[in-house]
């Protein structure tokens, strides 16, 4: 049964499943009644069976109407669509054809096979299109690139058969300065300079109308009348379709070239001229080293043939001794690092036993591969020179030689002085402080005659050793901002002292209100100003006088100016006035100094970077003035306030327990004054020791609180003795003060240098002394 | 989960009274399906909340009901469900017009959206309503991850119109949802047509919403009717037999059709169960009887969930009248078909609809489609 019969039957009988309704039917095939076949039977289901049938007909009939009106559109849209697209193809094809016949053109222009009538395929046809576009637009492009390389570099024209202008770059226009308008059309006669005969026309010509490549240096007239050269190529284009003869012209500017090689040709000659006249000569080496070339130079100066050279290196042609020289070693070390050099100087061994001094200079010379090709250079005869300037090495040294010596007196001298007058100076010193035991009044008058003797004595010493550390060098000033009242006040106060005997009038004016701090050292505008004020008083007639001024110069100095009614100086001596050990000669008898003193007073103003000078007419008297630099801000100077000496301050300095002192000296006045010094001293015992040696051991024995050391000792000397003091276990931490009468400025800085709690001078001052050993010990 | 069915052929006392046995179940939900016949007799709400006085009532008319007996018309199937391990929620909004679409969607999946929802059954009224649009909203509120299963309702073919059982009431503009929750319902899906297209692909030139006015810039029911010729006298009823297809821009199918569901002569346009954009491409399809029934077997397959099945399950299916109209008497080959694949002991109910609410084939994007026989297989797994 259909599966559709089976369906309907189920509905209008109400039988669910096949197997009862199949039943059904056969009983009702059968006949059967009293069965579910009955249901067949009854007229409504019949009716509607036959309803639920004709409903599926109808159904069915539709659904074939639709579809095959569907199928209909469908075919009829289809077919549509169909001759759209055999129109569209129709098209297609004709264009295809169209681009092949198009590619071929092009391909035959291009040499290359061409498509066949049945290459139809659009997609490779497009790709060939397409490569053959992009072939054209490059070698086009190709093309424009040549064109522009070639203008850029080259000048360019074209004429006709009969030499007329045609195209013109613009290169051409640039170098003939005519305009294109004023080319074109024109013959090149235009730019004709008149330079060339006329047969180096008519065989240019001839060359390019027989159809040949025309090749030559031309030299032209631009329109400014200036000349101009070209190397010019010409080549005749035959005639081309339709193109009739034409030649083209291609040529490059060569003014520059033809101008440079004048220049070189002229500075050939010049260089040639210079080398002839000068009194060097130019050579060159190879690559080992041999000369290769001399400058005619080398035979006009030296007289020797260049044969004898060539071919040697420097070291065959040079005296054997000198060659182990560090110097000679030196150059030829340059010489293989390939260095440049300059005057290096040889003795050189000609021919015949003639040898002369040279001095050669050279550079290396490497080819563009940088391959070191040999040197060239220039060399010169300094015999003269060299012989000159040994004399002068000999006449130097021996200066100084002279000036050591010198050097070596001062410093003895200053050395020897010194220890005689540590003793004069000490026991004085001692003398005039014993209250216990006063000094009668002529004792008195005699101690300071004494005094007075051995304080210039050590002054002349001073200036001396000043005098020598000016020379070296050696002077260390310490410059600070200065107040400069108090100092001027106390020199004045000196200088009144000094010039009391012959009533001599001191007087100060101060040119402004208050006089500004200035940059100096204290010490030694204290004694640039003394030496100008005593200098003053000594060379003044009595009841004379003497003006001390002060004053501002702009912002940057203060002068002080010292004005005395003396006889002045002669002409002859004013030249000589700042000469050392130089005096007036005809005060010398009378007056007392040292005669150094300007010529160091001069020296220390300069060295704090100020001035000094003068002016003087004879019987009337002179102005010595000086200047200092003005401070740039107010600050408070130091205090320059003198020590008196006073045993008691520094015997209430120490503790009660007596403290040990040795002092190591091998001079007995030394050892006696410093006995009668620490006899002051109850708290303190002096023990003292004549040599190193002894000291050290006597050190051991005793461990001292403080050692006192004189450095020029027998044997081992005092610095000597300290570093030996320190690698004790004993002694390594007991202080040591040298005593030394080496005061030059080394000494005293190879002193401090070894360590020494100080360092003082001979001969001593019994307060620096005292100062110094209370610093140590009463600092325990 | 516990399932029970009734198949009532008239509203007669005795018909009725088949419920009571239904409501043994106590079941928290109850679907109805039937003919508008039934749904708008004066007493078919009262008769049914008083058998179920507990349970949510849902339901809508139709264009012909499935059970496991097949395809019946003018009837009603009743299907009550009992489950343990699932909660139920009930949502309802009404949509006069059919510019209402996506707000009542909206409304719905706002009062159902919770972070355990497992699954949506949704019923709308058929007519004056853009499916598409009533989906778009619940997913604007729930997310595209729910699967939303459901449909349109019909009125036997006569889309004059059509009513919704919507908890509380019977409602001519009412749309319903039912929220299932918690992770013991399963929930299979699937939705095949099987018609087959024909014809060149039309540009959709004009359109506005569901309304279709041109294509290839010609009057749409100008084409159509070309078409149908003679038939094109029965439209909008004879329009089912022609769907469209929805192509994307490249031509190629998208698996949605649209059906027409009516026309407008003095516009020249189309009224179709669902949105189609302008630009887009639409090709007409016609179908056969075993393509259709092919189509089903599809359907069945993808809902189907292997392994090892709990005793009751239930398979909700909603078909497009459009089928219908095609296979006539052989229409219920494909519900036979669909329940041979799912196998023993699997409660069918359903109906055939105005418009197919499921997601997409192979993802959780719900779309409306028109002329499938879309599937939702549930069932609550086992307590362990």
């Amino acid at each position: 049964m259909h599966r559709l019969l089976f369906r309907q039957l189920k509905k209008v009988t109400g039988l669910r499943d096949l197997e009862t309704l199949s039943r059904a039917v056969e009983d009702l095939e059968a006949g059967k009644t009293q069965t579910d076949a009955d249901l067949f039977l009854r007229p409504e289901i019949i009716a509607h069976l036959f309803n639920r049938i004709s409903a599926s007909y109808e159904q069915f009939e539709r659904d074939l109407a639709l579809r095959g009106r569907s199928l209909q559109l469908s075919s009829k849209e289809l077919s549509e669509a169909n001759t759209k697209i055999s129109k569209e193809a129709e098209r297609q094809s004709r264009g295809i054809r169209s681009l092949r016949e198009t590619a071929n053109t092009l391909l035959e222009s291009e040499g290359k096979q061409k498509l066949g009538p049945k290459y139809s395929d659009m997609e490779r046809l497009s790709s060939i299109m397409s490569e053959l576009v992009a072939d054209r637009a490059t070698a086009k492009r190709e093309l424009e690139f040549q064109k522009f390389a070639l203008d850029q570099h080259a000048i360019v024209s074209i004429t006709d058969a009969d030499g007329k202008i045609q195209y013109a770059n613009d290169l051409l226009c640039k170098l003939s300065g005519y305009d294109r308008n004023e080319l074109l059309g024109q013959k090149h006669s235009l730019v004709n300079s008149g330079t060339h005969p006329d047969s180096f026309f008519d065989n240019l010509w001839t060359t390019i109308t027989s159809g040949k490549v025309w090749h030559g240096k031309i030299c032209n007239r631009n329109k400014n009348g200036n000349l101009y050269w070209v190397s010019m190529t010409i080549l005749p284009l035959l005639p081309e379709q339709n193109m009739p003869l034409r030649y083209i012209s291609i040529s490059t500017d060569i003014t520059e070239l033809e101008q440079a090689k004048n220049a070189v040709r002229k500075n050939e000659e010049r260089y040639r001229q210079i080398a002839d006249a000068s009194s060097d000569w130019v050579w060159e080496m190879d690559s080992d080293l041999k000369f290769s070339y001399f400058s005619s130079g080398f035979q006009r100066l030296t007289g020797i043939d260049p044969a004898f050279s060539l071919g040697k290196t420097r070291v065959e042609i040079s005296a054997k001794n000198e060659l182990n020289t560090p110097k000679w070693q030196h150059h030829l070390q340059d010489l293989e690092a390939r260095n440049p050099f300059r005057d290096f100087r040889f003795l050189f061994e000609g021919p015949d036993n003639k040898s002369m001094y040279l001095s050669i200079s050279g550079v290396p010379i490497f080819d563009k591969n940088n391959v070191f090709q040999g040197y060239r250079g220039t060399s010169t005869d300094v015999s003269q020179m060299v012989m000159a300037e040994n004399k002068l090495k000999v006449a130097k040294e021996e200066a100084e030689k002279a000036n050591e010596a010198k050097s070596s007196f001062l410093s003895s001298m200053s050395h020897e002085l010194r220890t005689p007058l540590n003793a004069i100076l000490g026991f004085g010193q001692l003398l005039e402080a014993d209250n216990a035991n006063p000094l009668l009044d002529y004792q008195q008058d005699a101690l300071s005659h004494i005094m007075s003797g051995g304080r210039h004595l050590l002054e002349l010493v001073n200036q001396v050793l000043d005098l020598a550390k000016i020379e070296s060098g050696n002077l260390s000033l310490s410059i600070e901002n200065v107040k400069p009242d108090e100092i001027v006040e106390s020199c004045i106060l000196m200088a009144k002292a000094m010039g009391e005997k012959n009533k001599i009038n001191i007087s100060l004016e101060h040119l402004q209100p208050q006089m500004p701090f200035i940059r100096a050292d204290a010490t030694r505008f204290r004694q640039v100003l003394l030496n100008l004020l005593s200098n003053a008083v000594k060379y003044n007639e009595k009841n004379g006088s003497i003006i001390l001024e002060t004053e501002q110069i702009g912002d940057l100095y203060l002068r002080f100016t010292v004005t005395d009614s003396g006889e002045g100086i002669s002409d002859e001596h004013v030249d000589k006035l700042f000469l050392p050990f130089h005096r007036l000669s005809h005060y010398s008898g009378q007056i007392e100094g040292t005669g150094i003193g300007l010529a160091i007073t001069k020296e220390l103003v300069q060295s704090m970077g100020g001035g000094l000078g003068f002016e003087t007419q004879e019987g009337v008297g002179s102005v010595f003035w000086f200047e200092l630099p003005i401070a740039p801000d107010d600050l408070a100077p130091k205090s320059t306030e003198k020590k008196r000496l006073d045993f008691d301050k520094h015997s209430n300095a120490h503790p009660p327990q007596k403290r040990k002192v040795l002092y190591i000296e091998d001079n007995r006045e030394n050892v006696t004054l410093m006995k009668a010094i620490f006899r002051n001293l109850p708290h303190l015992e002096l023990i003292s020791s004549p040599t190193a040696e002894k000291g050290i051991e006597k050190a051991r024995q005793e461990k001292p609180h403080l050692i006192l050391a004189d450095i020029n000792l027998p044997g081992m000397n005092g610095i000597e003795a300290f570093h030996k003091l320190r690698t004790l276990p004993e002694t390594f931490s007991i202080p040591v003060i040298a005593i030394s009468a080496a005061a030059m400025p080394h000494d005293i800085e190879n002193g401090e240098d070894a360590g020494f709690s100080n360092y003082l001078t001979k001969p001593i001052d019994i307060n620096t002394t005292l100062d110094a050993i209370t610093e140590i010990l009463g600092s325990e | 989960m516990k399932v029970a069915q009734a198949h009532i052929f008239e509203t007669s006392k005795s018909e009725l009274g088949k419920l009571s046995k239904l409501a043994d179940l106590h079941p928290q939900l109850v679907l109805v399906f039937g003919t508008l016949d039934h749904f708008s007799s004066p007493d078919f709400y009262n008769v049914l909340r008083h058998h179920f006085p507990e349970s949510f009532l849902v339901g809508c008319s139709t264009a012909g009901e499935i059970t496991n007996d097949g395809v019946e018309d003018k009837t009603t199937v009743v299907t009550a469900l009992h489950f343990d391990r699932t909660n139920i929620q009930v949502a309802s909004a009404t949509a006069a017009e059919i510019t209402d679409s996506f707000n009542a969607g909206k409304t719905i999946g706002e009062q159902l959206s919770a972070p355990n929802l497992s699954g949506v059954l949704l019923f709308s009224k058929g007519l004056e309503v853009n499916g598409s649009s009533l989906i778009d909203g619940i997913v604007s509120s729930v997310g595209k991850a729910v699967p939303i299963s459901g449909g349109l309702a019909g009125d036997d073919g006569a889309f004059q119109r059509t009513l919704v059982l919507t908890n509380n009431t019977i409602s001519e503009t009412g749309v319903v949802g039912v929220g299932l929750y918690g992770n013991a319902l399963r929930f299979g899906h699937g939705s095949f047509g099987g018609w087959e297209p024909f014809g060149p692909a039309r540009k959709v030139t004009r359109t506005e919403g569901n309304i279709l006015y041109e294509l290839d810039g010609e009057n749409a029911l100008d084409i159509y009717k070309r078409y149908l010729g003679d038939f094109s006298k029965d439209l909008p009823a004879s329009g089912l037999l022609f769907p469209f297809e929805i192509l994307n821009k490249n031509h190629e199918p998208t698996g949605l059709i649209r059906t027409i569901l009516g026309t407008n002569e003095s516009e020249g346009s189309l009224i179709l169960a669902g949105t189609v954009r302008e630009n887009g491409y639409l090709r007409l399809m016609h179908a056969t009887t075993d393509a259709l029934v092919a189509g089903a077997e599809k359907a069945a397959i993808a809902s189907k969930i292997n392994g090892t099945l709990p005793e009751e399950k239930l398979a909700l299916l909603v078909s497009c009248v459009g089928r219908k109209l095609v296979m006539g008497d052989q229409v219920e080959d494909e519900v036979e078909i669909v329940a041979k694949h799912l196998g023993q002991n699997v409660t069918l109910s359903g109906f055939y609809s105005y418009g197919e609410i499921s997601p997409m084939q192979g993802i959780l994007d719900c779309k409306l489609h028109n002329q499938t026989m879309t599937i939702a297989f549930l069932f609550e797994d086992e307590e362990q």
